[in-house]
C-alpha cells in the first residue's frame, strides 16, 4: 500500500514538473503575436468584447511626460472602457525602450503602439510597422504641420504620427552673462567664442557638455556648429548620412574639441544629460543647449533656487541656427484587424488637440499641431517657439536622423576627441566607419 | 538500493527537457546563424565563414574586444584569486574579529553590479569624486583626473571595478580551509612545521580542488562581464575599455547584426569551454594527492 502510494506521488510530481515546464513557454493557438503581454490580451479578446492593446512607454518615473501620460491613459480608459484596455509595461529611459524594442522585433513580436522618444525605428523596423498612410484622412493630416509628417514617412508612407516638434535653442543665464559683460546672445561662432572667454575672465564656465549616451548637450551644439553653412544644413536635414568626412563636420569636431578642452566643466567628459543640467540649475555654467521641456525644471525649487526662472534667457544658436523639426512619433505595429482599430483610436486619442494642448500646458513639449496653443504655459516656451519661428536656418535632430550606432559611437569617441587624442578629422573617420556598418 | 531506470529517466526527463528548450536549442540556433549575414530589415543569407573570417582578420575592435576579454580573465584568475585566497588562510587562523572581517570582505559582493556603477562613477567622478579629493587633500593641490574616461587610466579604473572584490572566493577557500582534519596539522605540528608551513604545505594542497573551481568562477566571470563596463564607460573612451560581451550587445542591438553577434556568441562559449577544460588540467580537478 505504502509502496502504491509513493510511486503515485513520485508520478504526480514528475507530471507535475513537466507540466510547469510548459507553463511558461505557453503560447495562443493561431496567434501571431508570442510575447506574453499579447498572449495575454489575446486570451481576453477571445472571451471578452473588450479589445486589449500593449503600449510600452518610457514616460514613468522622472520622465516629463509621466504626469501628462497617466492623465491621458486614465481619461482614455475611462471613455473607452467598454471597448479597449491598453496594458501598460513601463521601461525607464529611452535607450532601454530601444533597446526593448529591437530585442521584440528581432522576435517579430513588437507591440501593437510604440513611442521611441523620438529615436528612429522607422528605418531599422518599417518591414514590421504598420503602413498607416491609408488611415489617415484629410482632418487628421492637416491638423499637424507637413515636417511632423515629412520625418515620420518614408517613400511616401506613414509609419509614424506626429504629436510633437522639436524647438530646441539654447538657455544662458542672464546674471552671469551681465557678470561677464555680455549684453546679448553671439550671432556667430567667432562672437559665441569671444563671449566664452569673457566668461572665463570672469569666473565662470561657459558651457554644459556630456559625453554618456548620446552626448545629447555636446551633440546638439556640434549640430547648430555643422547646419552654419548652407552644406551644412543640408546636411544636418539629411536622414541617415554615411559620410561624415565633410569639411563642415570636421571644422564643428575641431571646435567641440575646443570647447571641451577650454569651456566646459571637468565632469563633462563622461558626464551624463543630468551632470550638465545639474551644474546649469547651480548656476556653475552660464549656457545649456536643450529644447522647451526643460523649461519646467526652471521653476522646480526641489531643483533650482526661488527665482532661477527669471535670470533664463533663451537663444537661437549662431548663425540663426534652431532645431526645428517634426519628431517621431507612434508606430503601430498590430497584426490583427481589431487590434489596429484600437490602436488607432488609442493615437488617434493621445494626439488629438486635447491632448496637445495638455501636453504643452504639463509638459512644455511643443505640439505638432500649429493651431494648439495655451495661455497658461511659461513665457520662457513661448520665446523658444518665437525664436522657432525667426530662425533662419531650421535643422533636424541628430537622433532622429542618423543611424543608432553612430549616435552611440559619438558618445565614446567624445572622450578621445576631448582629450586630444583622436584629430577632428579620425572623429568624422570614425562616425564615417560606424555609419557604414548599416 | 537499485534504482529503476525508467524511474531515473522520468526524474531526469524535466530537466534534459528544460536544458534542450532554453539551452541547447538557442545555442544550436546561434550556432548555425553564425554563418548567415542576418540583420535587421529582413536581411539573411548564408556567407558561410565570412563572419569569422571578418573578425580575426579585419575586425580591430573584435581584436581588442578578445585582448581585453584575456587580460581580464587572467588577472582575475591569478590576483583576484590570489587576494581571496590569502585572506581567507589570515582568516582561517581566527585572530580576533575574524567574523567581522568576514563580512566586511564579503559586502561588496552583495551589492548588485548597477548600484556599484553608480558608486565606482561617483568614487572617481573628476570634479567631486572621492579619490581625487583624497589626493588633493593628501598634497594640497586641486587635482582633477577623469579616471574612467582618460584613456591612460580607463582600463585600471574598470578593473579596479571587480579585481579586489574578492569575497566568494575567500568564502569557498575558507570553508575549504576550515574543512581540513585537525588530526593532519597536529600531525604537522608535532612534527615541527611552522603556520605558514602548515598552510603552504598542508592546507593549500588540500583545498586544490575548491582553488580550481575558484579559478574557473572567476575566469569565465569574465567572459560574462557586462553591467559594470556599460555602466560606467559603455566600452569607452574609444574602444579602449570594450570586452567581447558589451561588444556582442553592441553589435546585436545598436548595429542590429545578429549573425555577427551570434558568430561573437560561438567564440564565447568556445573560449568558456576551452577555459573550463584547461584549468581542470592545470589543476588535476577530481584528483586527490592524499
Amino acid at each position: 500500500m505504502k509502496k502504491s502510494i509513493r510511486k503515485c506521488l513520485v508520478a504526480l510530481l514528475t507530471c507535475s514538473m513537466a507540466v510547469s515546464l510548459f507553463v511558461g513557454c505557453s503560447k495562443e493557438k493561431g496567434g501571431t503575436a508570442p510575447d506574453t503581454e499579447s498572449s495575454n490580451v489575446n486570451n481576453t479578446e477571445e472571451t471578452g468584447k473588450i479589445v486589449e492593446i500593449s503600449f510600452p512607454t518610457s514616460w514613468v518615473g522622472v520622465s516629463t511626460n509621466t504626469e501628462w501620460f497617466n492623465d491621458r491613459l486614465a481619461a482614455f480608459n475611462e471613455q473607452y472602457k467598454d471597448k479597449y484596455k491598453v496594458v501598460v509595461e513601463e521601461i525607464a529611459g529611452d535607450q532601454a525602450y530601444v533597446d526593448k524594442m529591437k530585442v521584440l522585433y528581432s522576435s517579430n513580436s513588437l507591440p501593437d503602439v510604440i513611442s521611441a522618444g523620438g529615436y528612429n525605428l522607422i528605418d531599422p523596423m518599417k518591414d514590421q510597422l504598420k503602413d498607416l498612410t491609408d488611415y489617415i484622412d484629410a482632418d487628421w493630416k492637416a491638423a499637424n504641420s507637413e515636417v511632423c509628417w515629412n520625418v515620420n514617412s518614408r517613400d511616401g508612407k506613414i509609419y509614424g504620427i506626429p504629436y510633437s516638434r522639436q524647438v530646441i535653442g539654447y538657455f544662458y543665464n542672464k546674471d552671469l552673462f551681465a557678470k561677464a559683460g555680455i549684453t546679448e546672445p553671439a550671432k556667430t561662432w567667432d562672437e559665441f567664442f569671444v563671449q566664452c572667454d569673457k566668461l572665463l575672465a570672469a569666473g565662470i564656465t561657459p558651457v554644459s557638455m556630456d559625453t554618456a549616451d548620446s552626448g545629447w548637450l555636446t551633440s546638439l551644439i556640434l549640430g547648430a556648429m555643422v547646419a552654419s553653412t548652407d552644406e551644412g544644413e543640408q546636411f544636418m536635414n539629411t536622414s541617415l548620412p554615411s559620410n561624415y568626412n565633410t569639411p563642415e563636420f570636421i571644422n564643428a569636431a575641431a571646435m567641440i574639441q575646443k570647447m571641451f578642452q577650454k569651456y566646459t566643466t571637468s565632469d563633462a567628459i563622461g558626464g551624463k544629460y543630468e551632470n550638465g543640467a545639474s551644474n546649469f540649475f547651480m548656476e556653475q555654467t552660464a549656457i545649456i543647449a536643450n529644447g522647451p521641456w526643460m523649461v519646467s525644471d526652471f521653476y522646480d525649487t526641489a531643483m533650482v533656487e526661488e527665482g532661477f526662472a527669471d535670470k533664463i534667457g533663451t537663444a537661437m544658436f549662431p548663425e540663426g541656427v534652431m532645431y526645428n523639426s517634426g519628431k517621431i512619433g507612434f508606430h503601430i505595429a498590430s497584426k490583427t484587424e481589431d487590434k489596429l482599430n484600437a490602436s488607432l483610436d488609442f493615437v488617434r486619442f493621445l494626439t488629438s488637440k486635447e491632448s496637445q494642448q495638455k501636453m504643452l500646458e504639463m509638459t512644455g513639449d511643443i505640439p505638432s499641431d500649429v493651431t494648439v496653443t495655451s495661455d497658461t504655459i511659461y513665457p520662457i516656451i513661448n520665446e523658444v517657439i518665437e525664436n522657432g519661428n525667426n530662425a533662419a536656418r531650421n535643422i533636424n535632430d541628430f537622433q532622429s536622423l542618423w543611424y543608432a550606432n553612430v549616435v552611440d559611437e559619438i558618445s565614446i569617441q567624445y572622450p578621445l576627441l576631448a582629450q586630444g587624442e583622436i584629430t577632428p578629422e579620425k572623429f568624422a573617420a570614425a562616425l564615417t566607419k560606424a555609419a557604414e556598418k548599416n | 538500493m537499485r534504482v529503476k531506470k525508467s524511474m531515473m529517466l522520468c526524474f531526469l526527463l524535466p530537466c534534459i527537457l528544460l536544458f534542450a528548450l532554453i539551452y541547447l536549442i538557442p545555442m544550436g540556433i546561434v550556432f548555425i546563424t553564425s554563418f548567415y549575414d542576418w540583420r535587421a530589415g529582413g536581411v539573411f543569407h548564408f556567407v558561410g565563414l565570412d563572419n569569422y573570417m571578418e573578425a580575426f582578420i579585419n575586425d580591430t575592435r573584435m581584436h581588442q574586444a578578445l585582448k581585453n576579454t584575456g587580460i581580464w580573465a587572467l588577472l582575475q584568475s591569478i590576483v583576484h584569486v590570489g587576494i581571496g585566497t590569502i585572506t581567507a588562510f589570515l582568516l582561517a587562523r581566527k585572530r580576533r574579529g575574524w567574523k567581522v572581517l568576514r563580512t566586511i570582505f564579503m559586502i561588496p559582493n552583495v551589492i548588485s553590479a548597477a548600484a556599484l556603477g553608480v558608486i565606482f562613477l561617483n568614487v572617481f567622478n573628476s570634479k567631486y569624486g572621492l579619490i581625487n579629493s583624497f589626493i588633493g587633500g593628501i598634497t594640497g593641490k586641486d587635482f582633477s583626473k577623469n579616471w574612467y574616461f582618460d584613456q591612460n587610466t580607463a582600463f585600471l579604473t574598470v578593473t579596479w571595478s571587480w579585481l579586489l572584490y574578492a569575497g566568494l572566493v575567500m568564502i569557498l577557500i575558507l570553508a575549504g580551509v576550515m574543512s581540513v582534519s585537525d588530526d593532519i596539522i597536529e600531525a604537522a605540528k608535532i612534527d615541527g612545521a611552522s603556520g605558514f608551513k602548515i598552510d603552504l604545505k598542508i592546507r593549500l594542497p588540500l583545498v586544490r580542488n575548491i582553488l580550481g573551481t575558484c579559478v574557473i568562477i572567476s575566469a569565465t566571470s569574465m567572459l560574462r562581464e557586462f553591467e559594470l563596463i556599460y555602466l560606467t564607460t559603455n566600452g569607452g573612451p574609444g574602444i579602449t575599455t570594450l570586452n567581447l560581451p558589451l561588444y556582442l550587445y553592441k553589435t546585436s542591438l545598436t548595429d542590429n547584426n545578429y549573425g555577427y553577434a551570434n558568430m561573437m556568441g560561438v567564440l564565447l562559449i568556445i573560449l568558456g569551454i576551452f577555459v573550463v577544460f584547461t584549468i581542470n588540467k592545470l589543476f588535476r580537478m577530481n584528483e586527490s594527492d592524499y
